[in-house]
């Protein structure tokens, strides 16, 4: 099953006084794999401002783009139209041995070590064993992803941007980019490669072509068991049709959609929306 | 490169082992050593060196001031623990050797958007990279007709009088005076070869403005006084009187070339490593990421200098110059054990060797250090003076450890 989705992203700052020059990335674009086809894409910013595009040491599209005028305000609106397709299922090819080959090892080591937002930690580390003892590996994804969400309560604005799966761990409060870190610090910690992605979800399953909701970035991870699949955390599902992805890397740093330095300013406010819209 | 390739299709699946442990220490960079300044010393050349082995990049490697002197002269210098002039001639190709090879490593690991050619041919395990603190992510993609421009290597006697290498410095090694010009030579022919790099939608914006195939602007990015910013035409700037405009980098009006840096990595571009930096410029890494300014030395180079991956240099030197290592590296397991000799060109004779290897005494060593400066198509050698470095543990200290250095020469 295929849909169309339109997503209009609308993010940007306030500045409490004016900025008199600014330096900002956006990962804000799809890229069109085996999983979505991006039909088209683009990126407006008002001040306007001339877009420098490459693309990362993670195969994300970067917009870039400097400002030198006074501004109290920076809004970029990143539009595209994806269409995507039914989840992949799960991979299962090879079992826990192979996972510890030294060739897998080496070849995956940067999914499987500790970030700054995915820390080693004992108790996390525990569990992740217990739950997957008995199991294959694609299914210790499974349930490692279910025990998370049946431990943490899902509250917008009891986490920081900046927070960690051990700070998320210590309150069991958290939105869809903690569900994920603490994930992530699971299946590493039993081995899997795992690696975290940016994205959107849809968040009406059975709505008609036409209708817009009002969304909101997501974020799930991927595992590695012999090739790369999706699962969504937050929501126990499948990464499919309603789901959009952008950007993947170890954790939240690597695919930040808006970051940016300035001069001046004062304070500053990150305003985000996002749009969705089901085409077809 | 990019992450994560499967590992199915390695050629070579045992060139390195899978198991087992790499060396996890080295000897310590011999420190910030002061540079003799001022002095005139002689330049380690001298020697025709037209490289005549067969090179995978294609580099021509010849010394470019071949009339210069070898100071210490071969009756001199056996006492003294300095290199006889057939001694020189080899430091001088070993040094150079090193240069190119870490240059093509740093240019196959960042330099374009495929994956590493020594990471799929197994050369290097990828872990080496992908989990190295060193390593710039943030740099992956930046093609710089030069990533080492200038470098400096340090050199131990062993107990038998091999020269050994203890340290490479491929990120911003402090030069003494006599360097600069042999530099800021580099750097604008550095400037020349990335004017015809460079894309051409951003070179013809950069045309209009600066004409940098002929008259290349080069400035010094450096918190402190650099003898580079004593030649003519050389600015010594703060990140502030820079600006970086749609990834041009300006000074006043003038368009920036070449930039070089005394600025450490983390702290060159707010907008990618440390935010509150000023030491650095905004948007600067992209800035070389278009090819519109080159920063000497490149982002990431460090890696090179990275305690595992530094103890592949032999295997990385066959590897893209398909010659064999002419230095010899110093062994981090046998540091304890090998009596350095020591280099002393005021002292008349050596001091009494122990024999006995278990009170080898390590804590203070005298080394040579050796200047490298890379065009992209000569690497120049230069000679510094002598050090040594006071360790004050029994430990060999980790790379960034402080080390006291004293330049006796």
């Amino acid at each position: 099953m295929s849909w169309r989705l339109r997503v209009v992203h609308r993010t940007g700052y306030h500045y409490a006084l004016p900025a008199t020059q600014s330096y900002n990335e956006a990962r804000l674009t799809p890229r069109s794999d085996r999983t979505q086809t991006v039909e088209t894409s683009r990126l407006d910013t008002t001040p306007a401002t001339r877009e420098y595009r490459y693309t990362d040491y993670w195969g994300t599209v970067v917009s870039a783009f400097d400002l030198h005028a006074p501004h109290t305000e920076f809004s970029v609106v990143a539009t595209s139209v994806v269409a995507t397709s039914s989840p992949v299922a799960p991979v299962r090819t090879l079992g826990w041995a192979d996972l510890r080959r030294p060739d897998v090892i080496d070849a995956y080591a940067e999914y499987l070590q500790p970030t700054v937002y995915t820390p080693r930690d004992d108790e996390l580390d525990r569990m992740a064993r217990a739950l997957s003892a008995h199991t294959a590996p694609a299914d210790a994804v499974f349930a490692i992803a279910r025990w998370v969400r049946e431990q943490l309560t899902y509250q917008p604005g009891s986490t920081g941007v900046h927070s960690s799966a051990s700070d998320v761990w210590a309150t069991r409060e958290g939105v869809c980019q903690d569900y994920a870190h603490v994930v992530l610090v699971m299946l590493r910690a039993i081995g899997i490669p795992a690696r975290y992605v940016s994205g959107y979800l849809y968040g009406e399953p059975r709505a008609e072509p036409g209708r817009t909701v009002l969304g909101e970035s997501h974020a799930w991870v991927e595992a590695w068991t012999g090739g790369w699949w999706a699962y969504d955390p937050t929501n126990a599902l499948p990464v499919g049709a309603r789901h959009v992805s952008v950007a993947r890397g170890r954790d939240y740093a690597d695919v930040t959609p808006l970051k940016g330095v300035f001069t001046g300013g004062g304070t500053s406010a990150l305003d985000v929306a996002v749009h969705l819209t089901r085409l077809g | 490169m990019s992450p994560g390739r499967p590992p199915a299709e390695r050629n070579a699946p045992g060139l390195y082992p899978t198991t087992g442990s790499y060396p996890t220490e080295v000897f310590p960079r011999a420190g910030a050593g002061v540079p003799t300044t001022g002095s005139d010393l002689p330049t380690v050349s001298g020697v025709s060196t037209a490289s005549d082995s067969p090179t995978v990049t294609g580099l021509s490697v010849t010394a470019e001031h071949p009339t210069v002197s070898c100071s210490p002269t071969e009756s001199g210098s056996a006492a003294s623990g300095l290199p006889t002039a057939a001694e020189w001639e080899r430091l001088e190709q070993g040094v150079m050797q090193r240069v190119r090879t870490f240059e093509a490593f740093l240019t196959d690991v960042y330099g374009g958007t495929e994956d590493a050619r020594v990471l799929t041919d197994g050369v290097l395990p990828r872990r080496l990279v992908t989990t190295s603190e060193r390593f710039r992510r943030e740099a992956v993609g930046i093609a710089q007709p030069v990533r080492v421009a200038v470098a400096s290597v340090d050199v131990v006697r062993d107990e038998h009088g091999t020269f050994r290498v203890v340290a490479d410095d491929l990120c911003c090694p402090a030069w003494p005076a006599h360097v600069a010009p042999h530099l800021l030579r580099a750097l604008r022919t550095v400037a020349r070869t990335a004017a015809r790099m460079a894309d051409p939608a951003v070179t013809q914006a950069i045309d209009r403005i600066s004409d940098r195939a002929t008259d290349p602007v080069v400035v010094a990015l450096t918190p402190s006084d650099s003898a580079l910013a004593r030649q003519p035409g050389v600015a010594a700037v703060a990140g502030r009187d820079l600006v970086c405009r749609d990834n041009v980098v300006y000074h006043r009006d003038r368009r920036v070339d070449v930039l070089y840096r005394t600025v450490a990595d983390d702290l060159i571009d707010p907008l990618h490593f440390q935010p509150d930096s000023v030491h650095g410029l905004s948007g600067v890494l992209n800035a070389a990421r278009t090819g519109a300014v080159v920063l000497a030395n490149a982002v990431g180079n460090g890696l090179g200098e990275d305690p595992l991956i530094h103890s592949f240099a032999p295997r990385l030197i066959e590897y893209y110059l398909g010659e064999n290592p002419i230095l010899p590296t110093v062994n981090p397991e046998s540091f304890h054990t090998t009596q350095f000799l020591p280099i002393m060109p005021n002292e008349q004779d050596f001091p009494q060797l122990s024999t006995d290897s278990s009170t080898v005494d390590n804590s203070s060593i005298s080394g040579l250090r050796l200047f490298a400066v890379n065009d992209g198509t000569d690497v120049t050698v230069l000679s510094d003076g002598v050090w040594t470095s006071d360790l004050s543990t029994s430990n060999i200290p980790q790379q960034n450890s402080a080390v006291d250095t004293k330049v006796l020469w």
